[in-house]
């Protein structure tokens, strides 16, 4: 009868390795990406052999290379990125003039080559872009909807390779470079006699190079700020942006709903005239109290309450003068003092005394209103808010001594209970400003430093003038 | 498909697709060439020289909704390299190919409408040349020799053949290669570079150490 077919469990077979003599020195060397690497380094002489010929002929003899730096990722050393095992397999030093960097080739069988970049301690991990960007132009490139800016043009010279590569690489071996950046990405054009490459990268913490790798020794000194490093104020002040515009909103409700529930209740509102001709302090005003029987606030006409004249010091133009006794409820809030004085380039000093009736006891709440102008200036104001707190419920009455630089001017007063104090909502939104505000210069400060290494730096520099 | 026997050692070969007219025997390596009737053995090929593909033949995947089965290859040199042209078999019976080269795909299909393909002259690096509606660009021309081929092929893949590959791109990603042979003709195919995952492929080689594709 016909056979059932089991599925078979997919066979692991030992990878494909290559291994053969160098020609030169004689020492073992093997490959790893079998059938794409091109070219070999052999690691005693250091002469770069052609891995596809059938003789492996010398492609570049040994040679007394400067070697810059101990590659940090070791060849042979495997890492995990992105869930693909890739294995180091070479190793490039390359170099612009003054400005060196390094290239370290992964290779993973299932997805093929990738790059580390490493410049003044700044990785990225780059692949082969195929096709290229959408746009390009002089300052810029678009790529999946996004420009990229140009941040560097320059030469790029082979200075010392390790390792196996897949075109034939060779020291001296010199193309031109471009850099495009949008942090944290980087899309870089590399151009020589015969090709154009396109590579496309994410910038990469060097700690997780560290990881990635598991290596021991800390990754390179990192100087400066990576071209392609995303900005972590430029997080920080998004987040901050939409915190503090919502903050605003809430900070906006918030203070609508005290100004619309706050009592505002009217103590005491006066206003006092100093008329030589007249015995007494004259004053018109009208009372908002509450009514216990009608558990009401009503408005009473103060014209029947007079202000009580009660000295008169003579060595000093001053008065004193006392208001009608009112009653502070049981939540107090705040006390909110209120005064204005018609002063013209003079000063008055309001000595108020908020007296408690039963126990004799003053809490100060003095007020000084001055106003000073001249053509086109113009210093203080008429009016001028006092502020109390925590005074205990009871029967209070103002007694208020004014002095004045000259002659006795006429003031009004007005003593609130539960009032809004607008001042509050002018510091609330300081604060919140205060820190996008700042970060905003951080930000811009980091920006400034980053295009500093960039000779098309979109900031001024001293060099500009 | 077609089963029939090497001409050489009697051992099966089977022929997927309609458009193979050779084959690589794989018990003993000989090329043979499948006319009307009968199987013709024109020589041996010398072992393949093993490589790091993840592909293999019975490989097997999907793009934009048809299957295909990996049928047959042939390993392509040229003077800075090596690669890789797997041939495969598309569920509607037409043929393709996937180009593998340093480490990248692309998964190539016969264009819809038959297209005039240009003359060698027009051949030049950086010169447009309209595919259906589009406008490719020459980015490479290689003379390539076979080095090796196993399985089934639509034409001779023995070693030594040579031909003329034409790359062509397009800046949306899509792929266009034309092959220019003295026997065979010009040919061109058109597709897109395309990972093995997109290409939802199935049964590749798994090596030890390398975890899964």
């Amino acid at each position: 009868m016909g056979e059932t077919l089991r599925k078979k469990r997919p066979e692991v077979i030992r990878p494909v390795v290559k291994s053969f003599n160098c020609p030169n020195c004689g020492a073992t060397l093997s490959i790893t990406a079998v059938g794409v690497t091109l070219s070999v380094v052999c690691k005693s002489c250091r002469s770069i052999i052609d891995a596809n010929d059938p003789n492996y002929k010398i492609l570049a003899k040994a040679q007394h290379v400067r070697q810059a730096f101990q590659p940090y990722i070791p060849i042979g050393r495997r890492g995990t990125v992105s869930g693909k095992v890739f294995e180091c397999i070479g190793y490039m030093e390359r170099a612009d003039g003054p400005y060196e960097w390094r290239e370290y080739l992964l290779f993973n069988p299932y997805v093929g080559f990738r790059w580390l970049f490493e410049m003044d301690g700044h990785w990225s991990i780059l692949k082969k872009l195929r096709g290229g960007p959408s746009d390009t132009s002089y300052e810029s490139v678009e790529y999946k909807s996004q420009t990229y800016k140009l941040f560097n043009k320059g030469g790029a010279r082979v200075k010392y390779v390790e390792g196996e590569f897949y075109w034939r690489v060779n020291v001296g071996d010199k193309s031109h470079v471009q850099d495009y950046i949008n942090p944290p990405y980087i899309i870089s054009e590399e151009r020589t006699k015969s090709e154009v490459n396109w590579t496309f990268g994410k910038y990469l913490e060097a700690e997780k190079v560290k990881k990635i790798f598991n290596l021991d020794e800390e990754p390179p000194y990192q100087t400066g700020v990576g071209p392609n490093q995303p900005s972590p104020v430029a997080q920080r002040f998004k987040e901050q942006i939409k915190f503090g515009f919502q903050a605003i909103v809430v900070l906006c409700f918030l203070a609508v709903l005290r100004a619309a529930t706050a009592d505002k209740e009217v103590l005491f509102s006066g206003q006092f005239y100093h008329d030589d001709s007249r015995k007494n302090v004259s004053s018109r005003n009208r009372l908002r109290f509450y009514n216990p029987v009608t558990k009401k606030y009503e408005w009473k006409d103060g014209t029947s309450a007079k202000i009580q004249e009660e000295k008169e010091n003579s060595s000093n133009r001053s008065k004193i003068a006392t208001s009608p006794e009112f009653e502070i409820r049981k939540h107090a809030g705040n006390l909110k003092l209120h005064g204005y004085a018609n002063v013209r380039n003079n000063w008055v000093w309001l000595d108020v005394l908020l007296v408690n009736t039963e126990t004799g006891k003053g809490v100060p709440m003095p007020m000084e209103i001055s106003y000073y102008s001249g053509r086109d200036w113009k210093e203080g104001s008429r009016t001028n808010d006092v502020y109390e707190y925590n005074i205990p419920p009871g029967r209070y009455k103002l007694s208020i001594k004014s002095q004045s630089g000259g002659r006795l001017y006429p003031y009004s007063l007005t003593l609130t209970r539960d009032a809004i104090i607008g001042s509050n909502l002018i510091w609330c939104l300081i604060v919140i400003i205060v820190f996008p505000f700042f970060n905003f210069f951080r930000k811009r400060s980091f920006e400034v430093r980053r295009w500093s290494n960039s000779d098309y730096s979109p900031y001024y520099s001293e060099e500009d003038y | 498909m077609v089963k029939a026997n090497c001409p050489s050692c009697g051992g099966e070969i089977i022929f997927r697709s309609k458009t193979s007219v050779f084959a690589v025997c794989s018990y003993c390596r000989s090329n043979v060439v499948r006319h009307d009737v009968d199987l013709e053995a024109i020589g041996k090929q010398s072992e393949l020289q093993e490589d790091m593909s993840p592909i293999q033949l019975g490989s097997r995947g999907k793009i934009h909704g048809k299957s295909f089965f990996v049928s047959g290859r042939i390993i392509a040199h040229w003077e800075d390299g090596r690669w890789n042209e797997w041939y495969v078999t598309f569920e509607d019976g037409s043929d393709g190919w996937i180009a593998e080269a340093q480490g990248d795909f692309s998964i190539l299909s016969k264009p819809k409408k038959e297209e005039q393909i240009p003359p060698m002259s027009k051949i030049k690096v950086g010169n447009k040349i309209k595919i259906g509606r589009k406008k490719f660009e020459i980015v490479d021309i290689k003379e390539m020799t076979c080095i090796g081929s196993e399985g089934e092929l639509p034409f001779r893949g023995i070693e030594g053949r040579t031909s003329v590959s034409v790359d062509l791109t397009h800046h949306d990603g899509s792929f266009a290669s034309i092959e220019f042979n003295s026997e065979d003709g010009a040919t061109l195919y058109v597709g897109e570079y395309a990972s093995l995952k997109k290409m939802k492929m199935e049964n590749l080689r798994l090596f030890n150490g390398w975890g899964r594709p």
